[in-house]
């Protein structure tokens, strides 16, 4: 836990506004990649973020510097999205394929859908197929290789073994390169 | 001709970085076989594209939008934070001024002359001990056991706070 975050932590404990503001920005990402993995219904996901925050806020006086920072926001988060989905008696893995995020996206980026079928962008492939798996195993990916967590952390968030974490992980990746290889030539990926 | 590839395991724990018994036999096996090296081919695509944040991200402003939300919690965080020492002392009070009411300030005082915490920390420790001990026996027993009701009554509500702080 290095200092800066100890006195950004102060600083908010003591009322800085804006120093909560940056801590928000500093992590959202994290809490988005977890959210907006774990549950689908669009119109949730941002007051779940909203709602996340605001626990973390509550409880930062609480939180005794025992692991980093970022594993205890993941794992609000992710008890949050567990919640909401136990709330709305959905189970983690019931994960419809939203491809209409990945439609959203594009058009939030000025293509459109058609101009996207037409290109080659792996990334938004990816992003397809990654919405296609299991979310727990989107999510894993996500803590992995974007936030860079080691299979430790991430069961420490997930309250998984790291073995299984690891299982989990292996089989989504290879489920992902499997998908993509029956639909693409080896070339393009 | 090599019959036997390498598991996808494999190959995800050498890209990993995780070192394994195998290691020497993977990067000796990847040398030689072209299926592998195809394999490991895509799997270092994968990881790369992975690595791209495709981010579906929050919308503009939502740090000021939970930020302007703080104002309201802020005073319940400060509560939170001090709310046990509070309850404990509260606690600690209404211990004191219960064996008071109930026992008598006579049995209080009685009590505490009886006892001799110095002697219990001089260099005479197992003789001390037992007196400091025995002197305990001979104070009122059921101011003893109104303290020790009162320290479970402490814990016990200590304990439910806590539940409801942390979930």
């Amino acid at each position: 836990m290095n200092d800066e975050c100890r006195v950004t932590i102060q600083m908010i404990l003591a009322g800085n506004k804006d120093a909560f503001k940056s801590f928000v920005e500093e992590y959202q990402r994290l809490v988005s990649h977890i959210v907006f993995k774990m549950v689908t219904n669009r119109a949730d996901r941002e007051d779940i973020c909203q709602d996340v925050f605001i626990k973390v806020y509550e409880n930062l006086g609480s939180f005794r510097f025992e692991s980093k920072i970022s594993t205890w926001i993941a794992q609000i988060a992710y008890n949050a999205s567990v919640s909401y989905l136990r709330k709305n008696k959905l189970t983690i893995n019931d994960n419809p394929a939203i491809e209409a995020d990945v439609v959203q996206y594009i058009s939030d980026g000025g293509c459109t859908p058609a101009d996207y079928t037409e290109s080659r962008d792996t990334s938004l492939r990816l992003a397809i197929e990654i919405d296609r798996i299991p979310a727990l195993y989107g999510t894993i990916l996500s803590l992995y290789h974007l936030e860079e967590m080691s299979y430790a952390e991430i069961g420490q968030v997930m309250r998984m073994p790291e073995g299984t974490v690891k299982s989990y992980l292996f089989r989504a990746r290879k489920l992902l390169k499997e998908r993509l290889l029956a639909k693409y030539q080896r070339e393009e990926l | 001709m090599i019959t036997k590839h390498l598991a996808d395991e494999d190959i995800q724990l050498y890209l990993d970085g995780i070192s394994t018994t195998r290691d020497d036999f993977i990067r000796r096996h990847l040398l030689t076989c072209q299926h592998c090296q195809e394999e490991l081919a895509s799997y270092q695509q994968l990881y790369k594209e992975l690595k791209d944040d495709f981010g579906y991200g929050l919308s503009a402003g939502f740090s000021e939008r939970v930020s302007s939300k703080i104002p309201v919690s802020c005073r319940s965080s400060l509560v939170s934070q001090y709310s046990e020492i509070i309850l404990s002392l509260f606690g600690v009070i209404l211990g004191g001024f219960l064996a008071f009411y109930i026992i008598g300030a006579e049995s209080v005082i009685k009590i505490f002359s009886n006892l001799n915490p110095i002697g219990f920390f001089s260099t005479d420790t197992t003789l001390n001990s037992l007196r400091f001990f025995s002197s305990i026996l001979r104070a009122d027993f059921h101011l003893i056991l109104l303290a020790g009701l009162i320290l479970i009554f402490i814990i016990a509500f200590d304990k439910i706070i806590s539940v409801f702080r942390y979930n």
